[in-house]
């Protein structure tokens, strides 16, 4: 048998080297130790910190535990116990609402603010964008308390405005729907800043010829936007939408922070998450296993609504 | 635990925590009307060494036992490491088995749950000896009956009172005395502050963990053992005691009196500012905190009075959070942690320390001799001493936080089913029935 010479590309006189498909991969490891050693680092950090974690979530999942003692092998119980659970039915509706409205909310509104901060017209844009960018680094256990004394029925400022303009007071801590908006207020309050600025890193990579060009056809600032900005954005708003959805699947500070007493729920339950479930199964009703279960629901989830939106934008893009 | 433990670990609401514990602290030495010194007759005994590593929150009743046991043993290190998520980190040290610290303070239901599961310092042999000068309502808490005895040292003696604005209450004409019935003297002066334009009785919207803490109290003075029998073998979260609790929740909720606000938020104090609230149900732990919340024109008009009683003859009390001082069963300092657990709630010295920062100790002689004496900033002259032993006295001996407790009056239990009984959008008997059957399903979990 001859092999191709490797640079004149004739044929080989040499036999080819019958060498076994494993050795080879351990050939090759050897060959690049050096190399293997120095990105070794990353891959044991992690393993100890990420993978083993995981690996033993997966096993704890399938556990009854207490976090103490033995675990208890329980099979698909916790899956099952959660899956007919009304609770966790309720708290996933819940999720979808909160989806549903601050998915577009997040998406539209900091893509809109980030126009406006890119436009040179804007004077003092640069302090602008500090100023958006502050709520995302500002405690949320502190937003939280703000939130709170702006909110609460009857001495809230925001009640107190309601009822000078005549629409009288909201139970926004008090009743489902208001509370609802509550959660959302604070949720935007805090992602806005964030979003816009990575919506700002992608329209910053946005020829100017572009809008020239649209400008000699005669398009206006709408349909800059429309005709220009968005179809060029579509990659940004994409990674805003996916990180945004495994972040809201994800919800738990702000109803838990809002609605501490009732342990994130809120009034008629209005406010409970999967995560906010979660966190109350494993640390206040110590059932570990169960807890793991739901994070791995969650995962799937999560999973699931990233491919359906990586899907769609394949087929728009198509 | 005293002022922080909601029923539950307290990890979750820790912005609360601090805000109330560091003020406690500053009310407790500040708005107290006496403060005892220790006895002066504390030999020093300078043979005992050793260190001790707590972990608990900032501002902690242990904070003044530990000067006090300090000033008896100064050869011993008391390692005190103020944690913010000490619940969090107490448990995963629990789970791998190691770092824990040598001492915890811990609800009733972990000392069930940790103690069930040997991980617990037994501490029978110290307790034995001094069960008679200890509350009986209070040591039961420290009982593991799966193991047939004790494990650490009651702490917190958290029975529960109301807290009356006694010169609103003249104004209106009512008397709160020693002797009400829930039905229907008491059902009575909340409709009566409810049409003077007067709030009585906080329930949060949504109910939450202060409606699972009314339910507990009332349930226990019913002739209740709390959501499961004493054994946590079976569920009784269901039956006719439980019930009943429900039924006189949703009755005070119908008198239009009570309050709806969050717990213990800016606006649940500005009621108090305000005159608004003026007569509630709260556990005697909860003084310092409002002593550090309310204004000073509305301290010393306050009074404590036993809860009603919800059959003639029954408990006129009962409790909410308090806990337990415990030790690992790593410990590798055992000798000396329970040393310090009998000063700190079996002796008069620790004692003494633990009244002048707030909590009240089960130590009986404690109880019955200076804490007779206590004035404080919030209920001005009145000595509330005789008035909490009382009710110490009086704690139900049947009502027990098991294992499920925790579980069973949590978010996925009692708390997310009970306000809408409270409202009457759901039956109670079948709504109980409800619970009773989630818990019923879970209670395999906590029994060991």
């Amino acid at each position: 048998m001859t092999t191709q010479n490797q640079i004149s590309g004739a044929p080989s006189l040499m036999p080819t080297p019958q060498i076994s498909t494993r050795s080879s991969i351990w050939h090759q490891i050897w060959k690049h130790r050096i190399e293997y050693l120095l990105i070794s680092p990353f891959f044991i950090i992690f393993g100890i910190f990420h993978g083993y974690p995981l690996a033993f979530s997966i096993w704890l999942s399938f556990q009854k535990w207490q976090g103490i003692g033995e675990p208890r092998w329980f099979g698909l119980g916790n899956y099952e116990r959660l899956l007919k659970s009304d609770r966790i039915i309720g708290a996933l509706g819940n999720t979808i609402i909160f989806l549903i409205i601050l998915l577009p909310i997040i998406i539209g509104l900091t893509l809109v603010l980030a126009t406006i901060l890119n436009s040179p017209q804007i004077k003092g844009r640069k302090v602008l964008r500090v100023l958006y960018f502050l709520p995302y680094i500002t405690s949320v256990v502190i937003v939280a308390i703000v939130f709170q004394l702006l909110l609460n029925n009857n001495s809230g400022w925001i009640n107190g405005i309601l009822e000078t303009i005549g629409i009288g007071r909201v139970g926004w801590l008090t009743e489902a729907w208001p509370a609802r908006v509550s959660v959302i207020l604070m949720v935007l309050w805090g992602a806005t800043g964030y979003n816009v600025l990575i919506m700002l890193g992608g329209l910053q990579g946005i020829p100017a010829e572009l809008y020239d060009a649209a400008s000699v056809d005669g398009a206006d600032t709408i349909q800059k936007f429309f005709f220009v900005t968005v179809p060029m954005m579509r990659g940004v708003i994409l990674f805003v939408g996916i990180t945004s959805t495994i972040g809201l699947l994800n919800l738990f500070t702000q109803p838990w922070l809002l609605f501490s007493s009732t342990s994130g729920s809120g009034p008629d339950q209005a406010v409970a998450t999967l995560n906010t479930i979660q966190y109350s199964t494993a640390f206040q009703s110590a059932r570990y296993g169960e807890a793991a279960a739901l994070g791995f629901i969650i995962a799937i989830l999560v999973i699931i609504a990233t491919l359906v939106q990586l899907r769609l934008a394949r087929a728009a893009e198509a | 635990m005293a002022k922080k433990n909601f029923n539950k670990s307290m990890s979750r609401r820790s912005f609360l925590k601090m805000a109330g514990a560091s003020a406690a602290g500053l009310a407790a030495t500040s708005g107290l009307g006496s403060a005892f010194a220790a006895p002066a007759s504390q030999e020093v005994d300078e043979s005992l060494t050793g260190t001790l590593v707590f972990w608990g929150h900032g501002d902690h009743p242990l904070d003044y036992i530990r000067v006090e046991f300090l000033k008896k043993y100064p050869n011993v290190t008391l390692d005190w490491q103020q944690i913010a998520d000490h619940a969090a980190q107490f448990k995963t040290a629990m789970a791998a088995g190691t770092g824990a610290p040598d001492l915890y303070w811990m609800e009733a239901t972990d000392v069930a749950l940790y103690g069930g599961q040997g991980a617990l310092l037994e501490t029978t042999d110290i307790i034995e000896p001094i069960k008679d000068t200890l509350i009986p309502g209070k040591l039961n808490e420290a009982y593991v009956a799966s193991m047939g005895g004790y494990f650490g040292m009651p702490g917190d003696l958290s029975v529960s009172g109301i807290f009356y604005r006694a010169d609103i209450m003249e104004e209106l004409g009512i008397e709160i005395t020693d002797s009400l019935m829930y039905e229907p003297d008491f059902l009575a002066i909340l409709s009566q502050i409810a049409e003077a334009g007067k709030k009585a009785v906080l329930y949060p919207a949504g109910g939450g963990f202060v409606a699972t803490a009314q339910w507990s109290w009332f349930d226990a003075q019913f002739g209740g053992s709390g959501p499961t029998t004493c054994d946590n073998a079976e569920v009784t979260i269901g039956d006719e005691a439980s019930i009943n609790a429900v039924n006189l929740m949703k009755k005070i909720y119908e008198t239009g009196a009570t309050l709806e606000a969050d717990f213990w938020t800016p606006e649940y104090w500005a009621a108090i500012n305000d005159s608004q609230l003026v007569l509630d149900l709260c556990p005697a732990w909860a003084r310092g905190f409002w002593e550090s919340n309310i204004n000073d024109d509305v301290k010393g008009v306050w009074r404590v009075a036993p809860f009603p009683r919800a059959i003639p003859g029954g408990p006129n009390t009962g409790v909410w959070g308090g806990a337990t001082l415990v030790s690992p069963a790593t410990t590798q300092n055992a000798d000396l942690a329970k040393i310090f657990m009998q000063f700190a709630f079996a002796s008069m010295e620790g004692a003494t320390a633990a009244g002048n920062w707030g909590i009240i100790p089960p130590y009986i002689p404690y109880l019955e001799g200076p804490f007779q004496e206590l004035t404080t900033a919030l209920f001005g002259e009145q000595k509330i001493g005789p008035i909490w032993l009382d009710m110490a006295q009086n704690l139900s001996l049947d009502y027990c936080r098991t294992a499920a407790y925790g579980a069973a009056t949590g978010a996925d239990v009692l708390e997310s089913s009970i306000d809408a009984m409270i409202k009457g959008e759901v039956d109670i008997d079948s709504g109980m029935q409800d619970v009773a059957d989630k818990l019923d399903e879970i209670l395999p979990d906590y029994q060991v």
